[in-house]
């Protein structure tokens, strides 16, 4: 591929942790994934917020791990050719939908505990 | 080439934590699958544990090569976008499987 053999090779050690990072960013993934399960199997099967928080979790688990190996390559990229690190657009894409998930959750618990 | 360190076996342990957090995925979906008793939602937990399986050959070779040779070698651009395919796929089904 291109881009991952233009330039110079960068420093060992760079390589490595930029590896590392992605495998951090395919377990978050997994978590995500893991947490959308686990929120469909405690939620009664007719429950509408239940499935819809299950499916946002595994959808924003899907994003991320979608996201992981591009964000590697554009990581690999810029270090191979001196270029300053590209904005980190997968960490505000999951704090989003993070922010957003627990948001609509903590509505549903304010409004279905007043009832 | 300056000295690696550690971050060969910071990495290989990276990719054991890696595996780790897919079979927990893997035996969750599994669950899922039967408990729900239809036939085709066990296709994520079966992509989750063919994940499981290659990542964790393709990170054991790369660490008996690191043993056998000592020099560090870069995981090829390809295994890494076949993990970040597999975990989306797997997530994807399920999204698709249970609207």
């Amino acid at each position: 591929m291109a881009d991952t053999e233009s330039g110079q090779e960068p420093d060992y050690r760079f390589t490595l942790a930029n590896e590392r990072t992605f495998l951090a960013w395919i377990r978050t993934s997994l978590a995500l994934v893991a947490a959308g399960v686990a929120v469909h199997q405690l939620f009664p099967s007719f429950s509408v917020h239940g499935l819809r928080t299950a499916l946002a979790c595994i959808a924003l688990g899907a994003t991320v791990a979608a996201g992981g190996y591009p964000h590697w390559r554009r990581i690999q990229r810029a270090m191979r050719h001196n270029a300053p690190l590209p904005r980190p657009r997968l960490a505000a894409i999951l704090v989003t939908g993070v922010v957003v998930i627990t948001a609509v959750c903590g509505v549903f618990v304010i409004v279905s505990s007043g009832r | 080439m300056n000295d690696p360190g550690l971050q060969p076996e910071r990495t290989w342990l990276a990719w054991k934590r890696t595996v780790l957090s897919q079979g927990v995925c893997a035996a969750l979906l599994l669950h899922a699958a039967v408990e729900s008793g239809r036939g085709p939602v066990i296709l994520p937990a079966l992509l989750a544990s063919g994940a499981v399986c290659a990542t964790y050959l393709v990170a054991h070779r790369a660490h008996r090569r690191l043993r056998a040779t000592g020099t560090p070698q870069q995981m090829p651009a390809g295994l890494l976008a076949m993990v970040s395919a597999l975990t989306m796929l797997t997530a994807l089904t399920t999204v698709l499987l249970w609207l």
